[in-house]
């Protein structure tokens, strides 16, 4: 066999390497019903911040302990902790996106949390930060 | 809204001539893609065509030098009727940062791209020579979709671009609304509008000055060797402009990876993440194209040298420059949503941006049919894609068939036209062989990295909802790692190949030289970057290989003359790059570990999650090999800058080592952005120290909370009283008083208490004052405001036996003290100098190659 043809094959099992790979582990959008069911397995969540006294932040006591309560888009509310210092804008976040897994005890714990803000640079517009507990 | 017809302060005149501007230089790349294009194609009036093409082109070049122009000057002269102004600038910006003004909107970054096309076109057009015509046609095609891209008119209620010059009080009407408007009447809305909204602070940055520009003008040359191809098949010129075409990608390969690595370097000079890499959809988006650059530059210089590779050199050249019209899709179209942290919104282009994506996704093949049938189809194909692309959007079932049938053509018509000039079997010991194989490894790496970063885009063509690999940096890297690893393993021994065919022998004897003593500095320098993962020790040797083949290369065969070691330098700085990836990016330590706090959360024993440590001021706290002391803050508006100081420290010896140095990370807390940080670096040759505040206290808040009640203590000199948040001492009480600064000037008596306290952070004195005027006794209350403490010294209980045991009776009023910390993260990036030096060499290495190749090229055009 011609050389050309091996890398024309190799090329072409790489690239739906590449394809069959993203698929698998592309990550799914999800509610805390099916976070549950699945507890261990990480996913994406969205939600709004539920705005009481439910907060737990105390910096004195632990810097990297965050704790707050998500209403997801069935109105399912769990109980999320984050392992990093409080994103200063969480609370005037419109939406809030989790990432990560429910543990046994009915607790979300979140490797990174996305935030959507009302834009002071776009007015009435959406603008978003990223925020990370794990450095990888 | 009130009718009026003239509003006062606005100055409307220089929006009208950037608008007039804007039309002038649509209409003037129109004329000269036709000029050109006759030129192209009718023989006869080549010349005269010609200079009507020039002519044109001098009039669109200058036009688009005027909108830039007059846009500066609206920003720079605070013209905030102007939304742009408004939106992207303020007052208080100093000069060096208006310029990131224009490139923080979209307007202004496509106009950034538009100019560049200009710069490169005036260039061409008296450089190109017979290349000319055909050249300047296309990239007056690419001004023309540009300028567009400015136009903000509304053709039958659909908007055509986003005109930069559009007024406030068109674009938001609800200013009329205001208190102040209604006040002073609207034709003086625009006393009211004093300043902008303002930069976004991350933004305001020396590096965001030069960043887009360069980024942009990597961008702009990607047209050059798109139209030098599409130049070829329009004069059935098939193989010669693969020549004078090379310095262009070399030159767009070099100016791109620069503006990339400036993004990286501004990321980790001032964004707080700790890196300078998060394969991020934008930075990605300009990563895509830059590969295929890189692979094109390879497979255009196999094709000098031998003749092969002709038919992916046409397929590198056009979709290099559709990449970069894809990759502005991606980041400007607002598809990204989700995914990215770099917020561009959508200015309702997405379906214009589509619409010319088509358009030059067909124009290659349009151009390298030769049968007009097919042409036809094509067309018609790309007309069914623009229409329900500008009507609807995104159509699964149409746009799916129409991108691969798209993209079929291309490939198919270009593979039918191109010829074959060589029918040899491929020799596995020739040079060209393996750089062949290298570009499409670069390919595979842009394959990879494109299909990820699309996701939004299949999400929304087939209806998907899935989200980016939970671990994005890691999914990326276990792709690209071995990729890279393979990349160095290639550059290594390509060059010390021969083109056509290599002496195995001689081959052989060289090879195992250069693989020793890779071998020799890799273990090297596996033990001083303190490596032991395989993984990490085959990348190491990759980047250690290429970079001693190359250096073999050079000095042995090459004789170290440097004119033509522009292949081997910029190898070499692309193998100290890995390494400094490698040894920055494997060997990165958080030293900030908390250590307090472990009952709260002890179900999570990961040490990864305990990244922060907070820093009582003045309280020093040994991080990795530094004592670290935070030292207070200073407020510089809009950014409170914290001192925090490390001294070097052996923990071996429990001694000081003496090196010293302050840092100053800040921070800024927006009111619209929440805390927006930026580290603060101590770059060591060997290392660097990296240190941001991810948390501070709201001071503000408490200095401003109230007092509880005042409770009272009977205390002598030298008792000590506990307090809730401090110690309070009676050091002593004194009659010398400066009456007259109390207002006390006519009490009889007198007295001073000294009262030491001690807090977490502080000691400090409070001086309350106790006075008798007659029989009326005053006392004059002392605040230690930060402390939280008032004193007031109401009453002395004399005792006339013991003159010690007086007692001094203190009303004392607490609130919480104002709490002085940080809490603040530190990493150590070892070696991360060879990833900026290397770039640089890279760099180099680019730029001897482009002024070697310029002077061959020239020789024979």
């Amino acid at each position: 066999m011609k050389p050309r043809y091996i890398i024309l094959i190799v090329l072409i099992a790489v690239g739906i390497a590449a394809i069959v790979s993203l698929y698998g582990n592309a990550s799914q959008y999800v509610t805390f019903e099916t976070a549950s069911k699945n507890p261990g397995k990480e996913f994406h969540v969205i939600g709004e911040l539920v705005r009481d006294s439910s907060m737990k932040y105390d910096p004195v006591k632990d810097p990297n302990h965050l704790e707050f309560y998500l209403k997801d888009s069935t109105n399912a509310i769990s109980r999320v902790l984050f392992n990093s210092p409080k994103p200063a804008d969480l609370e005037r976040s419109e939406k809030v996106v989790i990432i990560g897994k429910m543990m046994d005890d009915n607790t979300f714990r979140a490797s990174s949390i996305l935030l959507k803000c009302p834009s002071k640079y776009n007015e009435g517009k959406i603008e978003e930060t990223e925020y990370n507990a794990v450095e990888s | 809204m009130k009718e009026v017809l003239e509003f006062s302060g606005e100055h409307l005149l220089i929006g009208n001539l950037g608008k007039i501007s804007v039309y002038l230089s649509f209409a003037a790349a129109l004329f000269t893609v036709f000029a050109y294009g006759f030129a192209t194609y009718w023989k006869n009036d080549q010349e005269f065509w010609k200079k009507l093409g020039r002519i044109g082109f001098w009039i669109h070049g200058l036009a688009v030098i005027s909108i830039f122009t007059t846009l500066f000057i609206i920003i720079q002269q605070h013209y905030f009727e102007y939304q742009y102004a408004y939106q992207h600038s303020s007052t208080e910006l100093p000069l060096r940062f208006m310029v990131s003004c224009f490139w923080e909107g979209q307007e202004g970054s496509f106009l950034l791209w538009m100019t560049w096309h200009v710069v490169l076109g005036w260039i061409l057009m008296y450089r190109a020579k017979n290349w000319e015509a055909p050249v300047m046609a296309v990239v007056a095609l690419a001004q023309v979709m540009l300028s567009t891209m400015l136009l903000g008119v509304e053709i039958a209620g659909r908007k055509i671009g986003s005109s930069p010059f559009i007024l406030l009080r068109d674009e938001q009407p609800a200013i009329f609304q205001l208190p102040f408007v209604q006040i002073r009447g609207a034709e003086n809305y625009l006393t009211g509008i004093t300043d902008g909204t303002g930069l976004n602070p991350l933004l305001q940055n020396y590096w965001m000055v030069i960043h887009p520009p360069t980024l942009f003008l990597g961008f702009a040359a990607a047209i050059v060797p798109f139209a030098y191809a599409l130049a070829g098949l329009a004069t059935n010129r098939l193989t010669e402009w693969v020549k004078p075409a090379l310095p262009w990608t070399l030159f767009g390969v070099m100016v791109l990876g620069t503006g990339i690595i400036m993004g990286g370097f501004w990321a980790y000079e001032s964004l707080s993440f700790g890196g300078y890499w998060a394969w991020d959809p934008v930075e990605n988006a300009s990563l895509i194209p830059w590969l295929l650059l890189i692979a094109l530059a390879h497979t255009q210089l196999i094709f000098n040298k031998t003749g092969k590779a002709l038919f992916i050199t046409y397929i590198l050249a056009f979709f290099a420059f559709i990449l970069v019209l894809y990759a502005t899709f991606l980041t400007r179209s607002g598809i990204l949503g989700n995914t990215s942290v770099h917020s561009f919104t959508d200015l309702g282009m997405s379906g214009q941006l589509l619409l010319f994506l088509f358009f030059f996704i067909a124009l290659p093949g349009l151009l390298a049919f030769e049968k007009n049938m097919f042409r036809w189809m094509l067309l018609g194909l790309g007309l069914v894609g623009a229409i329900t692309g500008m009507a609807g959007g995104y159509v699964a079932w149409v746009h799916i068939p129409i991108m691969v049938l798209g993209i079929a053509a291309v490939f198919y018509a270009t593979y039918k036209r191109v010829p074959s000039l060589s029918k040899a079997d491929e020799d596995l010991s020739s040079r060209e062989f393996w750089m062949f194989v290298g570009a499409l490894i670069f390919v595979i790496s842009c394959f990879q990295v494109l299909l990820n970063t699309s996701m939004p885009v299949w999400n929304k063509l087939f209806g998907l909802d899935k989200a980016p690999p939970v671990d994005v940096v890691g999914y990326y890297n276990r792709w690209q790692l071995p990729i890279a690893i393979i990349l160095g393993i290639l550059i290594g021994f390509g060059q010390l190949l021969k083109y056509k065919k290599t002496d195995p022998q001689k081959f052989t004897v060289v090879l195992l030289r250069v693989l020793l003593v890779s071998l020799a500095f890799t273990i090297v320098f596996a033990l001083v970057f303190h490596l032991q993962n395989i993984v990490y020790l085959a990348f190491l040797f990759a980047g250690v290989f290429a970079v001693t083949g190359n250096l073999w290369y050079w000095f042995a065969t090459l004789k170290g003359k440097l004119k033509v070691a522009g292949g081997s330098v910029a190898h070499i700085g692309f193998g100290l790059m890995l390494m400094g990836i490698l040894s920055s990016g494997a060997g990165k330590e958080v030293i900030s570990f908390n250590q307090t706090g472990m009952t709260y959360s002890e179900n999570f024993s990961e040490k990864e999650n305990r990244e922060n440590i907070l820093l009582w001021r003045n309280q020093p706290t040994l991080m990795g090999n530094y004592k670290v002391t935070y030292l207070g803050d200073t407020t510089i508006a809009p950014n409170t800058y914290y001192k925090v100081r490390y001294q070097g420290f052996d923990r071996k010896e429990n001694t000081l080592t003496g090196d010293e140095f302050v840092l100053h990370p800040n921070a800024q807390i927006n009111p619209k952005m929440g805390l927006v940080s930026n580290p603060d670096t101590r770059h060591y040759l060997t290392h660097d120290v990296f240190t941001h505040v991810t948390q501070v206290p709201d001071k503000e808040g408490t200095r401003s909370a109230p007092y509880e009640q005042f409770h009272t203590h009977g205390i002598r000199t030298g008792d000590t009283l506990r307090l809730d948040n401090a110690l309070a001492i009676l050091m002593f009480i004194t009659p010398n008083v400066d009456k007259a600064a109390l207002n006390l000037a006519d009490a009889d008596h007198v007295l001073m208490a000294e009262v030491k306290v001690i807090n977490r952070t502080d000691t400090l004195f409070a001086h309350p004052v106790f006075a008798l005027k007659g029989n009326e006794s005053v006392s004059v209350q002392d605040e230690l405001a930060d402390a939280g403490l008032r004193f007031k010294l109401t009453d002395i209980e004399t005792n006339p036996e013991d003159f010690s045991a007086t007692k001094f009776v203190f009303e004392i009023a607490e609130r919480p003290p104002v709490q002085d910390y940080i809490i603040l993260k530190a990493m150590v990036f070892p070696y991360i100098n060879f990833l900026w030096g290397g770039t640089i060499i890279m760099v180099i290495g680019f730029l001897l190659s482009i002024l070697d190749k310029r002077k061959k090229g020239g020789k024979k055009a």
